[in-house]
């Protein structure tokens, strides 16, 4: 049974564990907001739209995290409103615009990792390497962890009525477009926390099976957000140890311990899997005569 | 008539792309009516209770509640969307929906206090909502999803309450009720303006109407305006089908 407590002796496995926990945490709580504004297609298409500013990063600043960092902001940002802008100056609607930039920013990402000083493993940013994590690495998790939750929290209730209702939040006084750019924001910098340990393609997994998971499961925001957490976290935490004692990547182990958690709801989840949908009564004659006779 | 208990509306024109919907609008509406907004499709009735909302900007004209700009107190005025509109999925109570009501008060930081869960329970019982507290908003009838959103603009605390087509598909017992709810809110004194196109219930429903076609066509009680020349004149076609050519453009100038 050594096997089992084995990874927890290595440090780069606690260091990588306390990412799982920083990085699965803060993109669940994310993901509930993300699953209700509908974003989960923009958030595919800005994760890609980092590849060239972590191409550009490296190219200037070779793999400083930093470096890597703000090459990564300014990317997602420049499409994002770049989107915007194409969209709302032309006729092409905004889905077609933010595809259209984030593919070309993709394929201009891919062409620059070849002009990069250092050697850069293309697979490394797609798929992400959770065991190199470095210590400034799991710094900015913090960061990005403790700005996100505490935006998210403090601005509960105005994001409550923005993503409930939009236009009558407007009419009582919500900033609303600052709150969605806001969120915008928040989900980039949750993504680029997670680029180390899951890659660009991979981190809108956790940012979107966390969410859509406990959606399948309560009937409160608040559930959903932070059971949206945990679900993240533990799934994280798992898919890393899975991850280990298997010899496969951290990365996909995780995406898929995710994946299975959001099968087992699907199917199984006592309020909305199909399961009890399906093994429910077609109506409720017995229980409708009952009241009907009382 | 005290001047300060209504909602004065003068010279409120509303445009989409330049195209003006809604042409000059004037009228006082006293609160504690029940009114309905009748017309045809196309007349703007949506555009008039979003203008009074404050959803849609408006060219010319001004809107007064209280003496006061509905922007200065948007908490007073609750526009209940169109059912369509409601995301009914959303995880969410008709506890939960209602406390939302709240939040107009309490803004980000403010406690949730016993107070306004008082409250929340007073809307609750006052829409007949009390035994569906914990359903989620789905899992409810057409006529309870409206009185679930009605409880809402109560919690809020609001004083005006702008429906859109709310008895849209409700079959006769639950208009019977949304109509009692409605009522209810009239006699506690709020202004209730209902978008309405049966003519058939309209002497039943409501005490005053507005018959809308692109202009005001008329305006009072339901006894003396509701007859039918003025409803004629209302649902004439003939009257704005062109597109319409006077200037509103000076509105622009400034």
């Amino acid at each position: 049974m050594r096997w089992i407590l084995d990874p927890f002796h290595f440090e780069f496995m606690q260091r990588a564990l306390l990412g799982c926990i920083l990085i699965g945490f803060t993109n669940g709580f994310l993901s509930a907001f993300i699953v209700l504004r509908r974003m989960a297609l923009l958030a595919d298409a800005l994760s890609h739209s980092l590849l060239p500013g972590l191409a550009i990063g490296a190219i200037f600043f070779g793999l400083a995290p930093m470096g890597l960092f703000f090459g990564a902001v300014s990317a997602a940002a420049m499409v994002a409103l770049g989107g915007q802008l194409l969209s709302r100056s032309s006729r092409l609607k905004d889905d077609t615009a933010i595809a259209a930039l984030y593919t070309i920013a993709f394929a201009l990402g891919i062409l620059l990792l070849n002009y990069s000083r250092v050697r850069v493993d293309l697979h490394h940013f797609l798929f992400g390497n959770i065991l190199g994590l470095t210590d400034l690495d799991l710094w900015i998790s913090y960061g990005i962890s403790a700005l996100t939750l505490l935006v998210l929290i403090s601005q509960q209730r105005a994001l409550l009525l923005t993503l409930f209702d939009a236009t009558v939040a407007k009419s009582q006084g919500v900033p609303v477009t600052r709150l969605l750019y806001l969120l915008m924001i928040l989900m980039v910098l949750a993504m680029i926390s997670s680029l180390q340990a899951v890659g660009v393609v991979l981190s809108l997994g956790l940012l979107v099976l966390p969410g859509a998971t406990v959606y399948l499961w309560c009937d409160s925001f608040d559930a959903m957000a932070w059971g949206g957490g945990v679900i993240g976290m533990i799934g994280s935490c798992a898919g890393l140890l899975i991850s280990y004692w298997t010899n496969i990547g951290s990365g996909p182990a995780i995406v898929l311990v995710l994946g299975l958690f959001l099968l087992a709801s699907y199917l199984f989840s006592p309020r909305y899997g199909i399961l009890i949908r399906l093994l429910k009564p077609k109506h409720l004659h017995e229980e409708s005569l009952a009241r009907w006779r009382s | 008539m005290n001047a300060s208990h209504s909602l004065e509306i003068s010279n409120l024109t509303v445009s989409y792309d330049r195209v003006p919907v809604l042409h000059h609008i004037s009228l006082n509406l006293r609160c504690g009516d029940c009114v309905a907004l009748l017309g045809p499709n196309g007349a703007g009735k949506t555009t008039f209770l979003k203008a009074v909302a404050g959803l849609v900007p408006i060219e010319t004209g001004t809107i007064r509640l209280h003496g006061q700009s509905p922007q200065a107190i948007p908490r007073e005025i609750s526009y209940l969307p169109q059912r369509e509109q409601v995301d009914w999925d959303f995880p969410i109570t008709v506890r939960g929906l209602v406390e939302m009501g709240r939040y107009a008060h309490l803004g980000n930081w403010k406690p949730f206090s016993k107070r306004d869960a008082e409250i929340v329970d007073q809307a609750l019982a006052t829409l007949h909502l009390t035994d569906l507290a914990g359903r989620q908003i789905k899992a409810l009838s057409g006529g309870q999803q409206q009185r679930a959103f009605l409880a809402r603009s109560w919690a809020q605390q609001a004083h005006v309450y702008l429906l859109d087509e709310p008895f849209e598909g409700l079959d006769k017992n639950a208009q019977h009720d949304l109509a009692e709810s409605l009522r209810q809110l009239s006699r506690e004194g709020k202004l209730v303006i209902v978008s309405h196109h049966n003519l058939g219930n309209v002497a039943e429903l409501f005490s005053h109407v507005i018959l809308l076609n692109g202009e005001l066509v008329a305006e009072g009680s339901v006894e003396a305006m509701f007859k039918p020349e003025w409803i004629d004149k209302a649902f004439a076609t003939e009257i704005f089908t062109g597109p319409h050519q006077h200037p509103h453009s000076h509105a622009l100038d400034s």
